[in-house]
């Protein structure tokens, strides 16, 4: 994640350009002359591009006011394997560990982030907001692709009530967020008030709310699409031990990286690796959640010691590179064909998902009586979509296989949409509060100060 | 085990290898060329218990070539500099002559007994003699700096064997790129080239990527950025070198070298880099020692003791050339040298070690096992033999520490880890010793005033 935004003179935008067409031209030059290299190469020369693309794109889209993010993703996007083929399907397999790592360090960082001072100060706000935004972004998204059944390929054959449990699905998809993208622009801009505050503390708190709400979505649709079944209650049962064992592992490991971090205090660089790397690796074999327990584990840092500056400058630096190339492959990842395909039911499924989430945002914010800047620009954190989404609609599929991957397209449709939109949203919205702070290039903050002191 | 298990594994030998380059390690650990990492990997590979297996190697083969061309950048980025002290343009020459020499031997004892004992010829045959000279043309720099840290050393001597042996890494590093220029072609190639137009490519796209990043960095004061630059450069020069069948670290080391020459930031660039040298140099050290399967043919075996031998034999006679011409200079140490001065030479350490299995990795099969067995060999008897008789060499010469004790334990059993380039004392703060060819300063360009 890039450090504060900075003004660069126009021959610094210059050389960026020349530089971002040397690299694109090496890498062009090289996959021409050897279109079928073995799998490694493409994955070093993939990795490379895409942090260098990523950056200069990033830098040169702040010239139109993007946030950066945009310029990740849109690198990743022109260079993956719909467009330019740079980057081949298997390079952004193989590249997937760096989507591992990214997640354990945002999920630190946004744990690190949550104060319980700071929640306490948004509480009210923060219950209405959640309260609402979940049942209207949820009722309007089931309704909507209820009514739009007759357009999705998949929903055309299927019974009322069958339909109707997809849509309920579909209301759970939509209502998550995507705490990468929001910490991606926290991070870019420097930003500090309550729009930021706010911002943060909802959407790693519905983190937790979503991952519950698909569980019970999952156990509560069932019967409708497998009129075989009735009410399970494995899957809570299932999920009861994810969350407690989450928790509590989140616990210990924040406890004892707070020991490290105050006793030894040095090397974070590697051990954040290792942890990011081998403990999600572990949490993966254990079936505990990567997300909730390292989130617990940063609270954990920042609320029970005083180690948590130390530890969001570290993740700072580290995810500097991480992020960079994290969102770049997330452009990469971006399923252009299918976008194409389904881009009018999707912008159509957007398009309402936007305008409930403003009428919750409006709603909560008038009965929590929130100040001027949460209620005119509170909306605009909520509306990216990334990892988590993708993650939870394949969590679905793979419980309703007979929903298909039509269903996860279509999620994958809607997610690039929202991918796109939601940080340029959610920029203008800082910037429209007066949150952001615009460095210059004579005073720099340096990125290995913490995203917010 | 998995390979996550493994990547831990390394992880955790980059974080002592971080630790030791801090500062909190004592000083008396370890080898001066981290010959036990190398052991360690040899013992943990296929060839002793297995933990470590040939298809986990070739899962971690990315990261391995990653960081033996990062090792590269490295060499590249500081190349002429001892701490702070430039090298001058005469030693770097001389450096470089040596080095060319005893490859040139090495490469024709290796690509004769090859070409007497076995059937290879043409291609092959360059590949294994040049490979062979290259994994033996250096004297590891960090030998000298191990000596001098450890025993205090100071004085013109240990200046002109510290040179030498920095200078000395550009033949290997540059000629590896021929190497891989006479392998076979990528697959797929949609273009003929000669070796040398694939060489001249090589060092073309370290060159351009040079420029770019120096451009790139001078633009950039965040250093988080910067690092993304550097590391984003690096990650597609070695890519697209490796893409195109050419050396990554031929390419790194000239990307270095540009780097070094044209940007304004070059100092900070390197401050940030070479942090990392120590964390990356240790894993590759287990990774290497870990891939060291050795030829069984008795074919083999002799190519890779002619190289050695040759090896040997080049030094002894640099050794003597040198001699004479300290002595020419300084014509009391006549007496006070040794013989076999050029066994000072002959400590190899992780640039043979990267050039070896970066072959090994390029040219599987008899070719690269033998390459990278007399890597390891070379660096294994010159841990033996370099540092002990380095010592003695400059103990003679009166350029120890006064206040190293007699009974201090012999350098391949007790030793220190040498510090990075930044953390060598400056030459102010070393205290005066008693030696005949004290100078009472050095300028900074290593000019004797």
């Amino acid at each position: 994640m890039s450090g504060a935004t900075t003004s660069k003179s126009r021959g610094a935008r210059v050389t960026q350009a020349a530089g971002l067409v040397v690299v694109f031209g090496l890498l062009l030059a090289a996959t021409r002359l050897v279109p079928d290299a073995r799998s490694v190469v493409g994955t070093v020369a993939g990795l490379g591009f895409l942090l260098l693309a990523g950056t200069l794109t990033s830098e040169l889209a702040e010239t139109v006011g993007l946030p950066h993010l945009s310029g990740y993703i849109v690198a990743g996007l022109v260079a993956g394997p719909h467009i330019l083929h740079l980057i081949d399907h298997e390079t952004v397999e193989r590249l997937s560990p760096v989507n591992t790592l990214a997640l354990a360090l945002i999920a630190l960082a946004g744990g690190s982030e949550l104060r319980v001072s700071t929640l306490r100060e948004v509480a009210r706000s923060l219950s209405w907001a959640i309260f609402f935004q979940t049942l209207i972004t949820f009722v309007v998204a089931a309704v909507t692709f209820f009514a739009l059944s007759g357009f999705i390929p998949f929903a055309t054959n299927m019974s009322l009530t069958a339909m109707m449990g997809v849509a309920l699905l579909w209301g759970s998809i939509a209502i998550t967020r995507s705490p990468s993208a929001l910490l991606g622009i926290l991070a870019q801009t420097q930003a500090k008030g309550p729009l930021a505050t706010f911002s943060l503390a909802f959407v790693m708190l519905s983190d937790v709310v979503v991952i519950l709400i698909v569980a019970f979505t999952i156990v509560l649709v069932r019967p409708l699409l497998d009129p075989g079944t009735g009410l399970s209650f494995t899957d809570l049962s299932v999920l009861g031990r994810e969350i407690i064992g989450s928790v509590a592992l989140g616990t210990t490991v924040g406890l004892a990286l707070a020991g490290y971090l105050r006793v030894v205090g040095g090397k974070l660089l590697v051990v954040l690796l290792a942890m990011g790397v081998g403990l999600s690796e572990l949490l993966r074999y254990i079936q505990f959640d990567a997300l909730l327990t390292f989130l617990v584990a940063g609270f954990v840092v920042e609320n029970m010691s005083d180690q948590g500056e130390k530890l969001l400058a570290a993740i700072e630096r580290t995810g500097t590179v991480v992020f960079v190339i994290f969102f770049a492959l997330a452009g990469a990842h971006l399923e252009v064909p299918v976008l194409v395909k389904l881009w009018p039911v999707a912008l159509t499924l957007c398009t309402t998902r936007i305008l409930a989430t403003l009428g919750a945002a409006r709603l909560s914010s008038h009965v929590a009586k929130d100040e001027p800047t949460i209620r005119k620009w509170g909306w605009s954190s909520l509306v990216s979509q990334a990892g988590l989404t993708l993650g939870l609609s394949l969590v679905i599929v793979r419980a309703f296989p007979q929903i298909g991957e039509t269903f996860r397209s279509l999620a994958i449709a809607a997610v690039g949409i929202n991918e796109i939109v939601g940080p340029i949203l959610f920029k203008l919205g800082l910037d429209r509060a007066g949150e952001t702070r615009r460095e210059t290039v004579e005073h720099p903050v340096h990125a290995t100060s913490p995203t917010h002191e | 085990m998995s390979a996550i298990a493994i990547l831990t594994g390394l992880l955790v030998v980059a974080y002592f290898g971080s630790i030791l380059v801090g500062g909190r390690a004592l000083r008396g650990f370890g080898l001066p060329s981290g010959t036990e990492f190398l052991l360690l990997g040899i013992i943990l590979g296929p060839m002793v218990f297995g933990v470590i297996s040939g298809a986990t190697l070739s899962a971690f083969e990315p990261l391995t070539v990653i960081a033996l061309a990062w090792i590269a950048l490295v060499i590249g980025l500081h190349f002429g500099l001892v701490g702070t002290r430039r090298v001058t343009a005469r030693r770097l020459g001389v450096g470089a002559l040596f080095a060319l020499s005893t490859m040139v031997g090495t490469s024709a004892a290796a690509g004769g007994v090859a070409y007497l004992l076995t059937p290879l010829r043409g291609h092959d045959l360059w590949v294994l003699a040049l490979g062979a000279g290259c994994v033996t043309s250096e004297t590891t720099r960090y030998a000298v700096r191990w000596v001098a840290e450890r025993y205090k050393a100071e004085g013109p001597l240990c200046d002109l064997l510290g040179d030498l042996a920095e200078a000395d890494d550009i033949v290997p590093l540059t000629l590896l790129g021929l190497v891989f220029a006479w392998g076979d072609a990528p697959q797929g190639l949609h273009i003929t080239w000669s070796a040398w137009l694939s060489f001249a490519s090589t060092l073309a796209v370290g060159g351009v990527l040079g420029a770019t990043a120096s451009a790139l960095s001078d633009i950039e004061d965040r250093p988080n950025e910067r690092w993304g630059i550097l590391l984003g450069t690096a990650l597609l020069g070695m890519g697209a070198a490796m893409r195109l069948g050419q050396s990554a670290p031929s390419a790194m080391f000239t990307m270095g070298l540009t780097l070094s020459g044209l940007s304004k930031r070059a100092p900070d660039l390197r401050a940030m880099i070479e942090q990392t040298e120590r964390p990356i140099m240790l894993p590759v050290l287990v990774l290497a020692g870990a891939q060291a399967t050795y030829p069984k043919e008795w074919a083999f075996i002799a190519i890779g003791a002619a190289a050695l031998a040759a090896r040997f034999v080049m030094k002894l006679i640099i050794g003597s050339a040198l001699r004479r011409h300290v002595v020419s200079r300084y014509p009391h140490l006549d007496e006070r040298l040794g013989s076999g001065f050029g066994l000072t030479l002959v400590p190899s350490g992780l640039l043979s070690i990267t050039i070896g299995l970066s072959c090994a990795l390029r040219f599987p099969g008899r070719i690269g096992q033998t390459i990278l067995a007399v890597a390891t060999v070379s660096g294994l008897l010159g841990e033996l033999i370099g540092p002990a008789k380095l010592k003695r060499e400059l103990e003679r010469a009166g350029e120890l520490g006064e206040d190293v004790p007699d009974t201090a334990p012999p350098p391949t059993r007790a030793a220190s880890i040498p510090p990075p380039r930044s953390r060598l004392p400056s030459r102010g703060s070393r205290r005066s010793l008693p030696s005949p060819l004290r100078r009472p300063q050095s300028s900074p360009e290593g000019k004797s005033t």
